[in-house]
């Protein structure tokens, strides 16, 4: 059997050599690139509740929007350490997690999937009125980002916040990746599968799917602040019910469960939006609608679930022909 | 309906990329009663939910009175007169003890559901509850019942003991005694406890890594006390 | 000295239906106890209120001579009231090993982890092996449960519940779904249990019932009609008719 942690580093490696790829290949899409991965925690976000926990989510979104709009206006506001507006960015989006994640999980089935879209939209309206802080629908601008470390500075192409974009990314796969595996993330897991099972080994659900909440909020809070620094603009699209839902979307065409699912689903989604919008931009829609079809028609699993769950069958009747 | 004749060949069948059935080969006589016996996870459950259509289908055929059915889907083998009683007590949880049976009824009249009360007494004083709210037992009772009502020309019972109190496995038993002496229905019946199952069955067939290693009669099997040893792993079966 | 697990006067009603009729049971420390009676009787609904998934209309629990009847289940289960279930409640998505592991984790209340992998945390490895062997899990521990045969998801409930040390242990139809050679490993496992664990168990198996209890309850609509050895209990008129048949 192949070790869970061969499989992290082929993952890991797979990333990288795209990073690599992405930056030699594509040098005039370095910003388009850092969004992506700002996306890519968003989505691996909503993966933790949804796909690990069972939550149902169509508002993760307000998590994202809470790290970029926190490190945008302290941005905004003078504090312009990268790494300063990531740490607010992480806290901003545990914060919003503890907050919404108090509410969301006292529901469960459609009644909580209603309330995450209430609460993504109640957080949009708010950030849309308190326009003297957000710049509600013009956009938070003013951010000045200080070169990181004191010595890059964030220059017109991206190449500083191409390249912290994927450390950053490669750091919270390889952190989540554990995560799954340690003894809470198999709690989380047991929690979609059995909350029964879970109440009888002597924990409560509620904390425990609250706390992963937590997390998945400090996740999406990253991707928003990297968005924020990325971008050095924020607006009211990153607190909104169609970033949550194209999140969802994305999750499901990479696979639920596995992280690297959510971050291939991510990918291949803002790829295909990016492609296909600028070739045919009045239909880009319909053709990620027909992907979206083909992926839950052809490999139901998600494209990184069904390839995984392909080549692991590969490897159980391998021995078998042996025999 | 006339009880109906069942001919396996050559069957392979198997969850996702594992095989669990391998060339099981087995006739079964209209109005015979096969007691299917073997260890824990050789895969009897797994011969009876293919038999029904619930695995993957790999090679082989399953005729049903001649007619091949290996490749219709469980609802088509259900209309062929196929019942199929699974171990996981599969009840609509929201519906009724009554609404429950009455889906079994496959169009026959009401009035029916007595059958049903007359062998489990104890559904006729739940038949106002939901389903979800009956015992593990009393689940049992009414997956059996809801399948006997169908009338299927063979029926496929897999564990229909477990969870029943003693007395009401005695009244199961001689209820499925009656059943096939009437020559109305084949059975196939998949039993832990052996003794019960062979007081019913006429045949046995024994399934050892999903593969069928000893067949023939109840006599035959309680001639030889090293066969429960061999494929049991028991001595002492009374 | 105060009983392992008393239960005074517990009654419970869904509407109009009673379910626990005045129950009122005493387990000594070391107690080995079968909960029998007829379909329906309400024997897993008393187990529930017991472990707290349920809470009663009106009576007591006490464990180790404390009031638990207000403590929420996960409180009871750190004091060492453990269940198993009747009807398997197992994650099909994690293997055996996974299961026994997370239970050794639990019963030390150390789930919170989220760095180190779970299964490569040796010492906690090594005491979920124990129950793994004990329960002739080893060979399939690898299997995720949602593809194992469902005696053998039996066995797995099984391990679970002696994984969590319990103090009081409550047994819901244990044998259900296991084989005859299956039943060698769990009455092996039952008789190997601690001798100051209390035990109740639930169960149809009367070969069963008389190898392991020193003490028969039986219930009938949610009211303890009989109670004592097995050996009285057999010979028992109103049981034999209500329950064992001839």
């Amino acid at each position: 059997m192949k070790s869970p942690l061969a499989s992290d580093l082929t993952g890991i490696a797979v990333v990288l050599v795209l990073a690599v790829g992405g930056f030699i290949l594509f040098p005039d899409n370095l910003a388009f690139l850092a969004g992506m991965m700002a996306v890519i925690l968003l989505v691996v976000s909503l993966d933790l509740v949804s796909g690990v926990c069972g939550v149902a989510s169509l508002g993760q979104a307000a998590l994202f929007g809470a790290g970029a709009y926190g490190a945008g206006i302290a941005a905004a506001n003078g504090l312009g350490d990268p790494l300063l507006l990531l740490g607010i960015g992480l806290v901003a989006g545990a914060v919003a997690g503890l907050a919404t994640g108090a509410i969301i999980l006292r529901a469960h089935g459609l009644p909580q999937l209603v309330l995450s879209i209430a609460l993504v939209e109640l957080a949009h309206e708010a950030v849309n009125k308190a326009s003297f802080i957000t710049g509600g629908s013009d956009g938070l601008t003013g951010i000045r980002i200080s070169p990181l470390l004191g010595v890059f500075a964030f220059d017109l192409w991206g190449v500083t916040a191409y390249w912290l974009s994927v450390a950053v990314v490669v750091v919270v796969l390889v952190v989540l990746r554990r995560l799954v595996r340690a003894p809470f993330g198999m709690l989380c897991r047991g929690l979609r599968q059995s909350p029964v099972r879970v109440a009888s080994l002597g924990q409560r659900a509620y904390p425990v799917a609250l706390k992963m909440y937590v997390i998945a909020g400090g996740v999406a809070g990253l991707g928003g602040a990297l968005r924020a620094i990325s971008t050095q603009v924020v607006g009211l699209d990153s607190v909104s019910f169609t970033l949550s839902a194209e999140a969802l979307v994305m999750l499901i065409v990479g696979g639920t469960g596995t992280i690297f699912g959510a971050a291939t689903g991510a990918f291949v989604f803002e790829w295909m939006e990016h492609i296909v919008s600028v070739a045919n931009p009045f239909h880009w829609l319909a053709i990620v609608g027909a992907l979206l079809i083909a992926v839950v028609l052809f490999a139901p699993h998600g494209l990184y679930g069904s390839t995984a769950r392909w080549l692991h069958e590969r490897r159980m009747r391998a021995p078998r022909a042996d025999e | 309906m006339k009880a109906s004749s069942l001919s396996v060949r050559d069957l392979v069948a198997g969850y996702g990329p594992t095989i669990i059935v391998e060339d099981i080969a087995f006739d079964v006589a209209p109005g015979q009663c096969v007691a299917v016996l073997g260890r824990n996870g050789m895969g009897k459950t797994t011969l009876m939910a293919s038999l029904a259509g619930l695995t993957r289908h790999v090679g082989g055929s399953i005729a049903l009175d001649d007619a091949p059915i290996h490749t219709l889907p469980t609802s088509e083998r259900a209309r062929a007169g196929m019942g199929y009683v699974p171990q996981t007590r599969d009840i609509f949880p929201t519906l009724t003890v009554a609404e429950n049976l009455f889906v079994g009824l496959k169009g026959r009249p009401a009035a029916d559901l007595a059958e049903a009360y007359e062998l489990f007494p104890r559904l006729a004083e739940r038949r106002g509850n939901l389903g979800g709210q009956l015992s593990g037992g009393e689940q049992q009772m009414l997956s059996t019942a809801r399948t006997l009502l169908g009338k299927p020309s063979l029926l496929l019972l897999d564990e229909p003991l477990e969870g029943l109190a003693p007395v009401i496995c005695q009244e199961l038993m001689a209820a499925l005694a009656r059943l096939v002496a009437t020559g109305e229905t084949t059975v196939l019946l998949v039993e832990q406890r052996v003794a019960s199952a062979l007081e019913v069955a006429d045949h046995v067939i024994c399934i050892e890594r999903g593969s069928l290693v000893w067949q023939g009669s109840c006599t035959e099997w309680r001639a030889d006390p090293t066969l429960a040893e061999r494929y049991l792993g028991v001595s002492a079966l009374t | 000295m105060s009983a392992a697990l008393e239960v005074r006067d517990l009654r419970l009603a869904f509407g109009g239906l009673v379910v626990t009729d005045d129950v009122t049971l005493s387990l000594p420390v070391g107690a080995r106890t079968a909960l029998i009676g007829p379909n329906g009787a309400g024997k897993t609904t008393l187990v529930n209120q017991i472990c707290g998934m349920l809470t009663p209309s009106a009576g007591r629990i006490m464990l180790m001579g404390e009031d638990i009847t207000n403590l929420p289940q996960a409180s009871r289960v750190h004091r060492g009231l453990i269940r198993s279930f009747q009807v398997t409640q197992l994650f099909p998505d994690l293997t055996v090993a996974e299961h026994v592991v997370l239970a050794v984790l639990a019963q030390a209340r150390k789930t919170g982890g989220v760095w180190r992998p779970m299964m490569r945390r040796g010492e906690t490895r090594e005491r979920a092996q124990v129950h793994l062997d004990q329960l002739g899990l080893a060979p399939i521990e690898d299997r995720r449960t949602g593809e194992i045969a469902y005696g053998e998801q039996r066995l797995v409930e099984i391990a679970i519940a002696l994984a969590m040390q319990p103090c009081v242990l409550l047994l819901d139809e244990p044998a259900a779904g296991i084989p005859r050679e299956g039943m060698e490993l769990v009455t092996d496992a039952l008789a190997a249990l601690p001798e100051d664990l209390a035990v109740i168990m639930i169960d149809h198996d009367m070969d069963l019932v008389r190898r392991f209890a020193r003490h028969v309850v039986v219930l009938a609509s949610g009211r303890v009609i009989a109670a004592g050895t097995p050996a009285e209990i057999s010979h028992d008129a109103a049981v034999r008719t209500a329950y064992l048949g001839t």
